[in-house]
């Protein structure tokens, strides 16, 4: 299966969140999915023109859409949930409204007829859920997670269009299908407070540490993210939420992306999954696992025979 | 020759502003066939019909146009006002200049030019008009009321006082509906239970009720005056005459831990014996101890002879041998003349996906998911003194009593989002009740919390009775949405937002009560489907207008009361219970029922074997109202087969026109609207 990518710039320009595009080609590569990264792409607009011109934001998307949908594509996979917001606004936007799509192409210099999909990677592999089950080597000896949704995966309704919107439950049962054993818990979409990552970052002290407590609470030995943001406030600030609760000690939670619970379920090793990467230590995680993993080749041999 | 009258009509502004009408009366006057014009204000008005009535005698006319509104908003009051004078009211035709002309266009000229077509369309109708008389049929003095609630009972009870038989059936075991779930009323306080089970009393002892309770309606057939309805009778597994109801069977059923449904699912451990839980009914059982009639019914799902095969203790026990294990369901047909539906709503269970429903809705809630959780229903039954507790206040988790109560207005109801666009209406309401009655019974002890979107307390003494929940009960109200609900210990954290001092609010709750919307029964459309009457988008019956015929279906001799119509409260529902059953009476005050005659009617010739129907029934199978039936012709000597023909009921003809239209042999007319008269119609289009 051949799939239109579109890793961003934190999977890959400013690799600010390296680790997940890694886990994401080589988990989907292990899955036997080929991701086919679209030429020449631009910024989604997710940092700073969805704030500052709509038109602008409009514009970047249609762009890549049209790439996508000139390259051959229908599906366009992107696994940060910032980018894929703002493309399936787009998308949405000017399915709506000729007159802003007309707009967006002028500025772009291209035409988009508006046949392309842009999903997450909670989607695409909620949508594969079959394959994921028949790929998996092995099932991760059920960890006890809590799966942290964050804002975007399923919000702006109208433009994702999948999941419940406040009480989402995909993510939870791609993990329970690799094995993990996700828990029910509170704040599965509550804000990390990721839009003032820069400017406050006592405000996303504050919100990531209600966020790891209640995962704690909950009995959480690790949390699944699927979105970058998520995974650098909750990985980075473990230490200033804990200080900023008055806790004397540090969370310590392991903050594990799906595509490397994914690989991990896969065959995959820690290190083509770039699990040695974090702030927080997974090791705690990967020695739950038990034992050295089966080489996927190896495993899938077995199961031939 | 003709000599037509033609009244226009400016409708104040509606058609006035847009259409031309002193242009348009001149126009028309130079129409051929046309004897006189005029345009008034307000043609509907009373000066308005004087000026046609006056017309009609001065100007000898022939026949009539008005030009206006809708002929579905005033035409029968036009076409009296003709026969006042003598002229057939079926020589009176309406253009429709207002709905079909002004409201929809802008353009002065184009939309008088549009107007001066339309009206002249019906002016070539007219010319070929013919008149009709009323078509008689007889009438079947006796009601069905569909639903056992505050309002079928209402309804039943009107209109068996004005002397005439009911028939009324619920669907469950016993009558009373929601009413005798509920503990007190706003804004009186009066105890549910005590004003409604004496009417429930009262229906039991009617002579004039047939009372059906464990049953429902299969089918409905016929028309106005004329219904035969099919209902089923659910096998009871009790011989209801010789059932004394004295209560041995249920007090020895050994399947003892059924939720009750009276008792809307509620469980609470038993405070003073922690092993009992209380709410739970038996297999074979009464709904509450008031019920009418007050006889058992097996729950054959959760029975033990009927699931194992073993057991039979009721039957062992039952000093009178009225358990019947083999009964099985009937199917009854009855005659009735009008139908009064009260089905009644029921409490949207948020949280959780109902079959062939598409909403799940308000998972962050965590309705169904957690005991201390409640809908207003199962509160309304924590606080009632028959309910499983004798009305103390407990949680469900623990059968502890709660100190901190938080209530969540419009869950579901105004939030086109994720749940239902209109206005439940009763739980601003019922909130405040229930926050007084919860202030009342905990005596300072506890403290309620509501939050809301706003404050809907327009009626009688209603809004004097919120502010006494706020000022006299301390309740403290919240005016915002609740964005998640959350288990920490054994209590509920509630986040929300108050938007009148712009903060952020978490409270620690021990019981959270979800006023959940009021939704449409779930097999509501199958009901609709049944008995030909349409409803809106949330499944609500329609009534035939929502001013001026709020109580009446658009399918003749069909009444809409209480709930089933749309969200009520107590007093709305039994007043437009008993506007419908008055609407039943005025009825059944008449011997014979006049019906329009705008009908269809099957080509006859002397001798009728001459008819040119060639019996193929087409007009059979295309006829939504089933009125097409068999006429056969026979050789008067030895009887033999001639020819069987269509002939149309006109009592079950609705006059759509549908058979007309599909004969292939042209033998069916649709009375006032023939081939001469449409093709009139569309001729006069060519003029221009």
């Amino acid at each position: 299966m051949k799939l239109g990518y579109y890793p961003g710039c934190a999977l890959k320009a400013h690799a600010t969140s390296l680790e997940y595009g890694i886990a994401t080609d080589a988990a989907l590569k292990s899955l036997g999915v080929e991701l086919s990264e679209i030429p020449d792409w631009n910024c989604c607009g997710a940092s700073a023109a969805h704030m500052t011109n709509l038109d602008l934001t409009r514009a970047l998307n249609v762009r890549n859409l049209a790439i996508a949908e000139a390259a051959g594509y229908t599906d366009l996979l992107a696994p940060c949930p910032l980018c894929a917001k703002e493309l399936c606004l787009a998308n949405h936007e000017v399915k709506e409204d000729p007159k802003a799509l007309a707009k967006a192409q002028e500025a772009a210099e291209m035409v988009y007829r508006g046949t392309v999909r842009p999903i997450t990677l909670i989607q695409f592999l909620y949508e594969q859920r079959e394959l994921v089950q028949r790929k998996i080597t092995r099932k991760l000896p059920g960890i006890k997670v809590c799966c942290y949704y964050g804002c975007l995966h399923t919000r702006p309704k109208e433009a994702m269009g999948f999941d419940d919107t406040e009480q989402p439950v995909t993510l939870d049962q791609l993990c329970q299908i690799l094995g993990l054993e996700p828990l029910e818990w509170s704040h599965k979409v509550e804000c990390c407070g990721a839009g003032f990552t820069m400017s406050r970052s006592d405000i996303v002290a504050r919100l990531t540490g209600r966020i790891l407590a209640a995962a704690q609470l909950a009995g959480a030995e690790a949390i699944v993210v699927a979105c970058p943001m998520c995974h650098a406030n909750l990985d980075m600030r473990q230490g200033e939420a804990a200080a900023d609760a008055g806790l004397g000690k540090d969370f310590q939670m392991p903050i594990i992306y799906l595509a490397q619970a994914l690989g991990l379920a896969l065959g995959l090793t820690p290190e083509q999954l770039s699990l040695g990467t974090h702030f927080v230590d997974t090791s705690a995680f990967v020695q739950r696992l038990g034992g050295e993993p089966q080489p996927a080749a190896a495993a899938r041999a077995a199961e031939e025979k | 020759m003709s000599r037509i009258g033609v009244f226009i009509c400016h409708c104040g502004e509606n058609i006035g502003s847009v259409v031309d009408c002193p242009r348009l009366a001149a126009t028309l006057r130079e129409h051929p066939g046309v004897a006189y014009a005029a345009d008034y204000r307000y043609m509907c008005s009373d000066p308005g019909q004087s000026l046609i009535k006056k017309a009609i005698e001065e100007h000898k006319l022939t026949g009539v146009v008005v030009a206006a509104c809708s002929p579905r908003m005033h035409e029968p009051t036009f076409r009296n006002a003709c026969a006042e004078k003598g002229l057939n009211p079926y020589l009176c035709e309406m253009a429709n200049v207002r709905e079909h002309c002004s409201w929809v266009h802008v353009d002065k000229e184009e939309a008088t030019q549009k107007a001066i077509q339309l009206t002249r369309m019906m002016v070539e109708k007219v010319k070929n008009d013919e008149p009709l008389r009323p078509i008689r049929v007889p009438i079947t003095k006796r009601a069905l009321v569909i639903g056992g609630g505050i309002a079928g009972i209402q309804a039943a009870l009107d209109i068996a006082n004005a002397g005439h038989e009911v028939l009324l059936v619920e669907r469950l075991p016993s009558i009373g509906g929601h009413m005798a779930q509920l503990s007190e009323t706003f804004p009186t306080l009066d105890c549910s239970q005590c004003i409604m089970t004496p009417r429930m009393v009262e229906v039991a002892r009617s002579p004039r009720i047939k009372l059906l309770t464990y049953s429902e309606v299969e089918s409905v057939d016929g028309y106005i005056g004329n219904f035969k309805v099919k209902i089923r009778q659910k096998a009871r597994s009790v011989d209801m005459a010789k059932c004394t109801g004295c209560g041995s069977c249920w007090q020895k059923c050994p399947s003892r831990k059924i939720p009750n449904e009276f008792d809307a699912g509620l469980l609470v451990p038993d405070p003073d014996d922690p092993k009992k839980t209380l709410g739970y009914r038996t297999a074979i059982y009464i709904p509450f101890p008031q019920a009418v009639p007050n006889k058992p019914v097996i729950d054959r799902e959760h029975c033990l002879h009927y699931q194992k095969g073993k057991c039979g203790v009721c039957a062992k026990v039952c000093p009178t041998g009225a358990v019947d294990y083999a009964q099985e369901d009937v199917v009854v047909e009855e005659k009735v003349g009008s139908v009064v539906v009260a089905t009644g709503y029921q409490v949207w269970s948020v949280g959780k996906a109902a079959k062939d429903y598409p909403y799940i809705g308000y998972g962050e809630y965590g309705y169904g998911t957690h005991p201390n959780i409640l809908d207003g229903l199962q509160f309304e039954r924590l606080l009632s003194a028959s309910g499983p507790t004798g009305g103390r206040v407990l949680r469900p988790s623990d059968g502890k009593a709660p100190e901190t109560v938080v209530f969540l207005s419009c869950v579901g109801s105004r939030d086109n989002e994720k749940g239902f666009t209109y206005c439940s209406k009763i739980c601003c309401m019922y909130l405040a009740k229930h926050a007084m009655l919860f202030q009342h019974k905990v005596h300072g002890h506890g403290q309620s919390f509501n939050f809301y979107m706003d404050i809907r307390a327009g009626g009688k003494s209603y809004d004097e009775f919120t502010r006494r929940t706020i000022e006299e009960d301390g309740c403290v109200y919240l005016r915002g949405r609740v964005s998640r609900i959350y288990p920490r210990g054994d209590k509920l954290v509630v986040q929300g937002a108050d938007t009148l001092s712009n903060a952020q609010v978490e409270i620690e709750a021990d019981l959270v009560v979800l006023a959940t919307a009021m939704i449409a029964q779930s097999d509501a459309e199958a009901l609709a489907r049944k008995l030909k009457i349409p409803y809106d988008k949330d499944r609500f019956f329609s009534e035939a207008h929502p001013k001026l015929r709020p109580v009446e279906s658009q399918t003749a001799g069909v009444y809409l009361a209480g709930a089933c119509q749309g969200p009520k409260d107590i007093p709305e529902a039994v007043a437009s219970a008993s506007a419908a059953a008055s609407k039943v009476c005025a009825l059944f005050s008449a011997s014979e029922l006049e019906r329009e005659p705008v009908v269809a009617s099957v080509h006859r010739a002397a001798p009728p074997v001459f008819s040119i129907c060639y019996g193929c029934f087409f007009c059979e199978r295309v006829c939504p109202y089933g009125a097409i039936e068999h006429e056969e012709f026979r050789d008067r000597k030895t009887g033999a087969l001639i020819k069987t023909v269509a002939k149309v009921n006109e009592g079950l003809c609705a006059g759509c026109g549908l058979c007309a239209a599909s004969c292939r042999a042209n033998a069916v007319t649709l009375k006032g609207f023939n081939d001469e008269q449409l093709f009139a119609v569309v001729s006069a289009l060519d003029e221009d």
